[in-house]
């Protein structure tokens, strides 16, 4: 299998080949490589980040962000979960709209406060 | 909020004019992640970047006027007149002893790079369509083709997979991509994007909205007719750089580089106006919010002493150039007896190349590069006991070999 590491600007050429001493990886320069492709390679993550509907008129939607890198595959389950999502407002960053999703543990948080809505009288200065 | 933040830390006055309804500008529309690594040592989404400086500033007694746009600046010796108008505040009228620009950029659109073709709808510019689906919630297109491969393009590629949409491909007329890597990979190669590197998009087809795209490969920098082909889509995004924002700059006189399209600054980040200061893409366009973010904090500072009318360490300063593969050198100038950090793009990749600082034969400073990018701005500190190297009334002159 071959890959692009991330994990600095150098974006080494990997090579991931299964043998049977197990996992090869060739091509990295440092450690890290090597740790980006066995990750990559058995279970690869990411960290998701989307938007929420907010139950308000002055806030279309809430971005957020899941807590942990969530395994790949589960990216699309969990973007059809948020898309059912109607999130009432206030909240504040940090604050879990989605607990442990699936039983991995992992939670989708906000991403940003979204302050209690001002009320203002009619023809008063803000 | 950074320059703010430095300069109202040091017990000066300041106010803050912001043209849109909450402080974080371009930062509240990027949700995704991947900010923050290098100044908060965290992986943290652009909201919460822009919470960071919120939450310090609103420690801080600084004046706030939001939704308000600034729309003249005069500068007559030691005071300058801010005008601004704004739905809350009226017309505001601010005057000052020092001024920071930090108005960031704008992005280059259709008309910059001139595609022909009709002109339906659905041509957006990438942040656009970024600021619609992350802020207003609302969906630009189905088909997406996206048109440049900067870093923004790149993110919306995913973003628009993600919300179910398909990217049907990105196109880049330089045979290398604009955009980090780790763009590349997380968000075209998890998703089969397509990169077509050295193709341009020759035609924009449909009548009340997009209908496709023409690509054509390019031999020998012309667009060439064998090899093109035609993607069927409803939607365009262009990526194709960004320009800082400076109308209100030019609009005071201030002189401005040909190369970076931003002020002219010293090594203090002050404009050839007495007291003006310029930061962040105002001044040229970075990769990474941390290094907005520490340029900002220096120029703070550099307001401080300037306030304070500290006396200045340095006995002269030299203008600097940008060499051989490099685009450009912010800031313009460098003084003599005290550290300065330079910021520069290449104009070449290169693997292990070499960043020469010289006055003629006589090299003040060097370093070894791994690997140079022009999608990652290069930094290189003169220190304090180099620039006693640096003679008078000659160019530094920075250059990649």
């Amino acid at each position: 299998m071959e890959m692009i590491c991330i994990a600095c600007p150098n974006g080494c050429h990997l090579d991931v080949a299964q043998t049977a001493r197990g996992l090869v990886i060739t091509g990295n320069k440092c450690p890290k490589g090597e740790a980006y492709g066995r990750q990559e390679a058995t279970d690869p993550r990411r960290v998701v980040t989307a938007v929420v509907r907010a139950c308000s008129t002055e806030w279309p939607c809430i971005p957020v962000k899941t807590d942990a890198p969530l395994p790949k595959q589960m990216v699309p389950a969990l973007l059809a979960a948020l898309n059912t999502l109607l999130v009432q407002v206030p909240v504040k960053r940090g604050d879990p709209v989605l607990r442990d999703f699936e039983g991995t543990g992992i939670s989708v948080v906000c991403t940003r406060t979204i302050p209690p809505v001002k009320l203002v009288k009619p023809g008063a200065v803000p | 909020m950074a320059a703010a933040c430095a300069i109202c830390e040091a017990g000066f006055k300041v106010a803050l004019v912001e043209r849109e309804e909450h402080p974080g500008g371009i930062l509240l529309q990027c949700i995704h992640n991947g900010f923050g690594l290098h100044h908060f040592k965290q992986e943290l989404t652009g909201p919460e970047y822009a919470d960071e400086y919120v939450t310090r500033l609103a420690a801080l007694p600084v004046h706030l006027y939001l939704q308000t746009t600034v729309v003249d600046m005069h500068v007559s010796g030691e005071t300058k007149r801010v005008v601004g108008y704004s739905p809350i505040h009226g017309v505001l009228e601010l005057e000052t002893a020092a001024v920071v620009l930090a108005m960031g950029c704008r992005e280059r659109n259709r008309g910059n790079i001139g595609i022909p073709g009709t002109r339906p709808a659905g041509v957006f510019t990438a942040g656009l369509a970024q600021r619609l689906l992350n802020v207003d919630g609302l969906l630009p297109g189905k088909r997406v083709v996206i048109i440049g491969s900067g870093d923004i393009g790149l993110i919306m590629a995913r973003r628009m997979t993600w919300v179910g949409c398909s990217a049907l491909g990105v196109v880049e007329i330089l045979p290398y991509p604009s955009g980090l890597t780790r763009n590349i990979v997380q968000c075209l190669q998890d998703f089969g994007i397509p990169l077509h590197l050295s193709h341009t998009v020759t035609k924009i087809r449909g009548h009340d909205r997009v209908e496709g795209v023409c690509v054509s490969p390019l031999v020998n920098g012309v667009p060439s007719t064998d090899g093109g082909f035609e993607l069927a889509c409803d939607t365009v995004l262009l990526s194709v750089g960004l320009i800082p924002e400076n109308e209100l700059t030019r609009s005071a006189r201030i002189r401005m580089s040909a190369n970076t399209n931003g002020p002219v600054v010293d090594h203090d980040l002050q404009t050839s106006a007495a007291g003006v200061f310029a930061c962040g893409n105002v001044l040229h366009v970075h990769d990474l919010v941390d290094f907005v973010s520490e340029e900002a904090d220096l120029c703070g500072r550099s307001v401080v002493s300037y306030l304070r009318r500290d006396t200045k360490e340095e006995r002269y300063a030299v203008p600097v150039s940008a060499g051989a593969n490099l685009k450009y050198v912010v800031p313009n100038t460098c003084a003599s007896g005290r550290e300065t950090r330079f910021r520069m793009r290449a104009g070449v990749v290169r693997e292990k190349a070499e960043l020469v600082v010289r006055q003629g034969d006589n090299v003040v400073h060097r370093a070894a590069l791994r690997h140079v990018r022009p999608a990652e701005m290069l930094l290189v500190t003169i220190s304090k006991q180099e620039s006693f190297q640096v003679k008078k009334d000659e160019t530094l002159e920075f250059a990649i070999l």
